[in-house]
């Protein structure tokens, strides 16, 4: 099971759901189609697990990085909100 | 980057992250005076350079150089009637070559000096401990020495298609009918002439305007040349644009000179370089990355202090001989009150085949480029008593200096250019001018006598 570390330093298991849904939910805030959303949001799950194949244990900020990175490969508006809007807010 | 308290006890001096050259070196170093090392490592030790680079490629191009040598004794008067050779035979040569590295013991050379080693893949989870499996390691000081891996270009087809790289390459189990190669630098030269030796009809296709393209275009004509003798179909300005097919029947679409080129072969096999392994979380610890790899200061140092990298992964030079150097000095800058900076401007570059050809120091096209005042002497082997000994005449030396005579670079085309390259690297490094190696006396009748000529040629004021 991989392990996510949380921002106070306590770790938990790795849930692919939390990542849908926070991707999905930026993709609906940049007006993409709920279909559309659907479709990018399991893109990128699938890749983020494709990448912790090979790892045990990262930190959320290593998911939210890795994610950003390739939400903006697919939709650069929802990638920025992604990656930003924490410090945006 | 999220701010995070430095830790009060640690586990160890100094965690390397990587065995290859860089790292391995490092963590003797640091051993030695008496620091508490662990050295981590996601696959096996040694890194690249013995299991699938430096040593498997030199000793295939060692087979297939002799299988050459055998094939035209005639030319010496030698008679062989027959000529053959076991590829198995050729490959068990190679594993025993890397064997006899010492990789299989270096475990316990390592554990000898008390390196503690841990496998598995390193991610930090702050900038004072990685996380291994579910394990935390903390340490006052890190050297990341994680290497390269090969770039995958992003060409339609190319991944249903299949294909090999430098990692595979160098274990096949026989040589293909025939092999497409993507890329014209010095993996594809000396690869294409180790199968081209065994019979393999080998293609390369290069986007840039010569082989080799990060050194001067004679250098580039020079390999092309040496290839197209050995039967090697090679397309400058070739752009591949498409793959197709499957298992054993690779179809290649390129571009070149506006026209769209087909290809079919057994194999294809990507050359197209690397890219620095950054991914082991350094967004946790705040490290800068430049677009090539880890940014180090000339200490090897990146902006973290407790942090250094070294080898492959800063993206400056991919060849074994530097990340040593790299190494040898961040561990030696970690410790020690004087601090040593990396000199990059005399690193030889080596490209090993027959002739192997090696260059030093700026290009012309650099000098060119950054406008300084420059001269060239060139001379062909050919010329001399050591070649007309050995019924060879294919290659050159030439000599780049400064107006004083400084001599700031240099190529060289010709059998055992790579043992030829040290003088005239350490005349770089050390700002000779030419005179003094035209005033040195070269045995007669040798390949060295030819940078002698070359060097009288140039003004020395």
């Amino acid at each position: 099971m991989k392990h996510v570390v949380k921002r106070a330093g306590h770790t938990e298991p790795y849930d692919s759901n939390k990542l849908y849904t926070s991707i999905y939910a930026t993709c609906l805030a940049v007006r993409e189609p709920t279909s559309a959303s659907r479709v990018t949001a399991k893109k990128i799950v699938k890749d983020v697990n494709k990448w912790l194949e090979s790892k045990q244990e990262v930190t959320v900020h290593d998911i939210r990085a890795f994610a950003g990175k390739k939400l903006l490969e697919t939709n650069h508006h929802a990638g920025y909100l992604y990656l930003h809007h924490k410090i945006m807010w | 980057m999220q701010s995070f308290k430095k830790p009060t006890r640690y586990d160890f001096d100094l965690i390397v992250i990587g065995s290859g050259a860089g790292g391995g070196v490092a963590a003797h170093i640091a051993a030695n005076e008496g620091k508490k090392v662990a050295l981590v490592e996601s696959s096996s030790l040694g890194g690249d350079s013995p299991h699938f680079g430096c040593i498997p490629t030199k000793a295939l191009l060692k087979a297939a150089k002799t299988l050459y040598t055998v094939q035209n004794a005639p030319q010496f008067g030698i008679k062989a009637n027959s000529v053959s050779y076991n590829f198995r035979s050729v490959q068990a040569f190679k594993d025993k070559a890397i064997n006899s590295t010492g990789v299989n013991n270096e475990s316990s050379v390592f554990r000898h000096q008390g390196i503690h080693i841990v496998k598995g893949q390193a991610h930090f989870i702050n900038p004072w401990t990685i996380s291994l499996g579910l394990k935390h390691i903390r340490a006052r000081k890190f050297l990341i020495a994680t290497g390269s891996s090969p770039i995958i270009p992003n060409i339609p087809g190319l991944p249903e298609s299949g294909f090999i790289t430098y990692k595979q390459a160098s274990h096949l189990l026989k040589p293909p009918k025939s092999l497409f190669i993507i890329g014209g630098g010095p993996v594809a030269y000396e690869y294409a002439q180790i199968y081209a030796t065994f019979g393999t009809k080998v293609y390369i296709a290069e986007v840039r305007g010569h082989l080799l393209p990060f050194e001067d275009p004679e250098v580039g004509d020079s390999a092309e040349a040496v290839l197209a003798k050995k039967g090697v179909h090679v397309r400058t300005n070739a752009k591949v644009i498409h793959c197709s097919g499957t298992n054993n029947r690779k179809v290649i679409t390129f571009e070149h000179n506006g026209q769209q080129h087909r290809v079919a072969t057994e194999m294809l096999m990507v050359a197209t370089g690397k890219y620095a392994n950054c991914d082991l979380g350094l967004q946790n610890t705040g490290v800068k990355l430049t677009d090539f790899g880890i940014k180090v200061d000339r200490f090897m140092r990146t902006n973290a202090k407790h942090i250094f990298a070294a080898g492959d992964v800063i993206g400056v030079d991919f060849s074994t001989h530097t990340a040593i150097q790299e190494g040898r000095l961040a561990v030696h800058n970690m410790y020690q009150r004087k601090k040593i900076a990396m000199d990059y401007h005399a690193i030889p570059r080596c490209y090993f085949g027959d002739p192997e050809i090696a260059i030093v120091g700026k290009t012309e096209h650099q000098l060119r480029v950054s406008g300084d005042l420059y001269q060239t002497a060139i001379a062909p082997i050919s010329i001399l008593g050591k070649a007309i000994t050995s019924n060879y005449s294919y290659g050159f030396v030439k000599i780049i200096a400064n107006h004083n005579g400084v001599i700031l670079g240099a190529s060289i085309v010709s059998p055992h250019a790579s043992e030829m390259l040290s003088e005239l690297t350490f005349a770089i490094q050390h700002h000779h001018h030419a005179c003094a190696i035209a005033n040195t006396v070269h045995p007669f009748p040798t390949w060295s006598e030819a940078i002698r000529i070359v060097a009288s040629k140039i003004k020395c004021i």
